[in-house]
């Protein structure tokens, strides 16, 4: 045996030595639509309780690395996904993973709001319930608290059981945050979930992740450079399905390696 | 130049004309038939006709009979065909749902005059029920779960796929997405579809014919050897009989069960058009 094979960990402790920093691990990424490439081969390490921004232009892959953490391709035709994704200790691919389990812990907020046609307190209760995190009855303190979390509180609470059509795009986006936020997830995965709002509602959002940084790993797809700039603390930028670079945002906009990030953030590219 | 518009204005407007002809092929035989068929029936119209049955020149045993294999068809082609159209939606892989499509199609398509040939085959003869209210509710109900069935596949499948994605990604259990997020906007087009359902076989007649007879007694509770009346019925053979009496009272029941059609397509089309706001609004 060579010294240069002794020296690369097997994968148990590579995992080991990796678990505490590395919420989210990705290695050898590759998403395929029929025979199109989304995603070609991408590794990356988002750390835990930071919040990273994946940019790009559109078509990039942003999105479809997003769905592929909490495999909502699984529900998409046509699409393959190879490579390992690991939550944690958890592999997302893994033959036994425990696909609503995962989703438990693997949060996901969408850029359109899509309340359920349920009332507003039954669209936050729903899922803790269905999950078995909370009886019926501790469900209405979990409803309370997590509307307060998010600042909606105040607006709703004379009105829990009414429908969530009645509310306003923002407040339904908050909604739909404070849905997710029930199940108490370790990861929340965001896919431009500000592009639709007021700059006050955005404001107010920004504010909320980045107090929820310090108890989740947050990754928000923007195609809002300046919001990124904002409130993340890495960037991850794709062009064509590609990895270009993974930096901290202050390198990333100040002084990335790679002259396509510096085009991009220059707004030459886009 | 001038010539070439000037073609293309004759060619708008033949097929502008084409256009509002089909539409009054369509609009007109309706429109005619139904005033036809109520103006004729309207001096035959009494209370009588609900009073006494056909026995004694009215119609209460053929209404009555009428509303009983109606009932009975939402109860068991209803329940069949919701939960046929749920699994082809929901949990039928795609070539198993096209595979169904396919058969429920082919059943669709099969003449109602046949339905009720194996209906009498099977039920009448073969299974010694004789003619019989369950006779007839099962030979209507198979000739409309096709559409039973399509309605409701299609009411599920037009549910925003943000409301589905929002469901997946909170790890809901299959059931309780369904039952919590899919089912309420996709009721009123199941129910539209049950309502359109039963209007068609509510003017169904030849499966009837093979399978319930007719009776001029009003219907009892068994279920089996027991011949029922119904509105069709008294139009199809009260037309064949020499005599006055006999015409007018298969005027009327024309009448009646073109009325009954008629409130149910109206009361289908107002729970459509309920439910494309509320998906529409929905889809913000």
């Amino acid at each position: 045996m060579t010294a240069g094979y002794l020296s690369i960990p097997t994968t148990a402790t590579a995992q080991k030595e990796r678990s505490s920093s590395a919420a989210v691990r990705v290695r050898g990424l590759s998403v395929k639509l029929a025979s199109r490439t989304l995603i070609d081969d991408v590794s990356v390490t988002f750390p835990e309780k930071r919040i990273t921004a994946i940019v790009g232009p559109t078509g990039c892959g942003k999105t479809t690395l997003l769905r592929s953490i909490n495999r909502m391709h699984d529900h998409s035709p046509g699409i393959t996904v190879s490579g390992d994704i690991t939550v944690g200790d958890t592999h997302v691919y893994g033959a036994t993973t425990h696909l609503r389990e995962l989703r438990r812990r693997v949060g996901m907020l969408f850029q359109r709001a899509n309340p359920f046609p349920q009332s507003i307190e039954d669209n936050v209760g729903i899922a803790p319930r269905a999950h078995g995190m909370v009886s019926r009855r501790q469900s209405r303190e979990l409803v309370e608290q997590q509307l307060i979390e998010v600042g909606l509180w105040e607006a709703v609470k004379d009105r829990l059981s009414s429908s969530p059509f009645t509310l306003s795009g923002g407040q339904q986006q908050l909604l739909c945050l404070a849905r997710t936020l029930a199940l108490s997830p370790e990861v929340l995965l965001l896919d431009e979930p500000t592009s639709a709002l007021d700059p006050g509602t955005t404001e107010h959002i920004e504010a909320l992740l980045k107090r929820l940084r310090e108890r989740m790993t947050i990754l928000i797809v923007t195609h809002n450079l300046s919001q990124a700039l904002r409130i993340s603390d890495e960037v991850a930028f794709f062009m064509a399905g590609k990895l270009v670079e993974h930096a901290t945002s202050n390198t990333f906009f100040h002084e990335a390696a790679d002259q396509r990030s510096r085009d991009y953030v220059s707004g030459r590219v886009g | 130049m001038e010539s070439k518009s000037r073609t293309r204005q004759v060619r708008a407007v033949l097929f502008w004309a084409l256009c509002a002809i089909a539409l009054a092929i369509i609009i007109v035989p309706a429109v005619a038939i139904v005033v036809g068929i109520i103006a004729k029936a309207w001096p035959a119209f009494s209370p009588a006709i609900i009073t006494h049955t056909t026995a004694t020149d009215g119609l209460q045993n053929a209404i009555v009979g009428t509303l009983i294999l109606s009932v009975g068809v939402l109860l068991t082609a209803g329940t069949i065909g919701v939960l046929g159209g749920l699994y082809i939606a929901e949990f039928a892989s795609p070539r198993i749902g096209s595979v169904l499509r396919f058969f429920s199609e082919v059943l669709s398509g099969v003449p109602s005059i046949v339905v009720g040939y194996v209906g009498y085959l099977s039920l009448v003869v073969a299974l010694g029920w004789g003619y019989s209210v369950l006779g007839g509710v099962l030979a209507l109900g198979t000739l409309i779960i096709p559409y039973i069935v399509k309605s409701t596949e299609v009411a599920f499948s037009t549910v925003p796929r943000s409301l589905r994605e929002g469901s997946v990604a909170l790890g809901l259990p299959k059931l309780t997405m369904i039952r919590k997020v899919l089912l309420p906007p996709a009721l009123p087009g199941i129910i539209s579809g049950l309502v359109i359902a039963i209007a068609i076989s509510t003017g169904e007649t030849a499966p009837l014919l093979f399978t319930a007879d007719f009776s001029d007694h009003n219907p009892s509770i068994a279920l089996f050897h027991n011949p029922v009346g119904y509105l069709t019925g008294v139009t199809y053979f009260d037309l064949q009989q020499p005599g006055a009496n006999y015409l007018a009272l298969a005027n009327a029941a024309a009448a009646v069960t073109v009325i009954m059609i008629l409130v149910l397509i109206f009361g289908g089309r107002l729970i459509t058009a309920r439910s494309r706001r509320m998906i529409a609004r929905m889809d913000v």
